[in-house]
């Protein structure tokens, strides 16, 4: 159970994560949020 | 309705980048679970699944296969564990070459070259270890996996602060919950590691064991290296096969199991079970913390010039070998400390011997490595 809650908790940064892309106009910033994404993604899809 | 702005572009960009990258790294990840290829010797008499002990286990990446010989003589059941921990090959290998070369001509052996299966699908974090390493035969190479110490952690998530060992409370460090070899006598219930230590427990009690090995390695730093680790009722067993080997070149250190170590198997297998349990160790440079390039010609060849220089200048309370500790060597060390121990029983329980046949001597794996022992890969069909 605390497993799947982790991961509804990861997919919900990742949401907010990708929110912040979207709205961030600085493109280092953004690169930094893009890079952010990976390994949220990989656990949310059970990956790595 | 909005236009899209320049940002919003960049943002489209880095993500589908982003996206390229997470699917590059998860072909890599995902190729990790494909499983090792096991040749089986013709002495085998059947193979199956941990879980037809444990049910619980079924379905899960904790149920690794079991590999039976059974010469239909009477006579000592052994059990064999390799890849207790998957980063430590030699153990995972000598199970291998075991699979593939062992004829059982008195008694019955079951080998588990993979007891942490789970841990064979992810490496650790942060140690910069190779996925992989090929082990070069007559024809072809053979490909095994490098893994992590514990299971992986998509199958137990998240590790908790503090790992609290059942029945007795000990606690430890929080990942030592994904350890099997922690985690015995285990539990039907619990973390998928707690499920295989009970589903090991649970075979030794059936199948009425009478001699179980854990085979491990450890950093050369670490003073267990190149040690027997036998549960107190096993002392004498474990100080013939010391003295057996000493005659053989072999140097090894007996230690007894500390009663007050909860969760290991030379602990609890022999106060679970009428078993004898034995753990053995070698020395592997690539797990120790002053190794330099982490690649698999270190875990092949086991050189590395720090450890020599660290005993150069007397920072080594052990010795360490100038020529390395190849893994022909460890596996070697594994194979000789199994037939000492086996000599050693049989010298003691000569009404009922365990008879093995088959396997590779330390001396000739040294000469002619360990890809001579091992089956050559079938050929790439077009």
């Amino acid at each position: 159970m605390l497993y799947w809650i982790y991961v509804v908790i990861a997919g919900i940064v990742l949401a907010l994560v990708f929110r912040e892309l979207v709205r961030e106009r600085q493109w280092r910033l953004q690169l930094a949020l893009a890079i952010i994404v990976i390994p949220l993604l990989l656990r949310i899809l059970q990956v790595k | 309705m909005k236009t899209m702005q320049r940002h919003h572009w960049t943002a489209i960009g880095f993500l589908f980048g982003a996206l390229i990258l997470a699917g590059i790294a998860a072909r890599d990840f995902l190729r990790m679970r494909t499983p090792d290829l096991i040749i089986p010797s013709d002495g085998l008499s059947r193979t199956g699944l941990l879980s037809e002990y444990a049910p619980d286990l079924a379905g899960t990446n904790g149920d690794t296969p079991y590999y039976l010989y059974d010469s239909r003589n009477p006579g000592p059941t052994m059990l064999v564990l390799g890849g207790t921990h998957p980063n430590e090959p030699a153990g995972f290998i000598a199970t291998v070459v075991m699979v593939e070369n062992l004829r059982v001509a008195q008694g019955r052996v079951f080998v588990i070259p993979q007891a942490c299966l789970s841990g064979f699908s992810a490496t650790e974090p942060l140690e910069g270890y190779p996925e992989r390493f090929s082990v070069p035969t007559s024809s072809g190479e053979r490909i095994f996996r490098f893994g992590s110490r514990g299971a992986n952690p998509l199958d137990h998530w998240p590790d908790p602060l503090v790992y609290l060992h059942r029945p007795s409370g000990q606690q430890l460090s929080g990942n030592e919950t994904r350890n099997l070899n922690r985690s015995y006598p285990g539990r039907s219930d619990g973390s998928i590691m707690e499920r295989v230590a009970n589903g090991i427990m649970r075979l030794l009690e059936t199948e009425r064991v009478t001699l179980a090995f854990d085979l491990h390695e450890a950093a050369p730093e670490i003073p267990i290296i190149n040690a027997i680790v036998v549960h107190e009722k096993a002392r004498d067993l474990g100080g013939m096969a010391v003295l057996n080997l000493e005659f053989e070149g072999l140097q090894y250190a007996l230690e007894i199991s500390p009663q007050n170590f909860r969760g290991l198997s030379h602990r609890e297998w022999g106060d679970g079970h009428a078993v004898l349990p034995i753990l053995m160790e070698t020395s592997n440079p690539i797990q120790g913390r002053l190794r330099g390039p982490t690649d698999v010609v270190l875990i092949l060849r086991g050189v590395d010039i720090r450890y020599q220089t660290a005993l150069e200048v007397g920072r080594m309370r052990i010795s360490y070998d100038a020529e390395g500790e190849s893994l022909a060597k460890r596996v070697g060390r594994h194979l000789a400390g199994i037939s000492a121990v086996v000599s050693a029983y049989n010298e003691m329980y000569p009404d009922s011997p365990l008879m093995l046949e088959g396997l590779p001597a330390y001396t000739e794996l040294l000469s002619q490595g360990v890809g001579a022992f091992l089956k050559p890969p079938p050929p790439v069909q077009p």
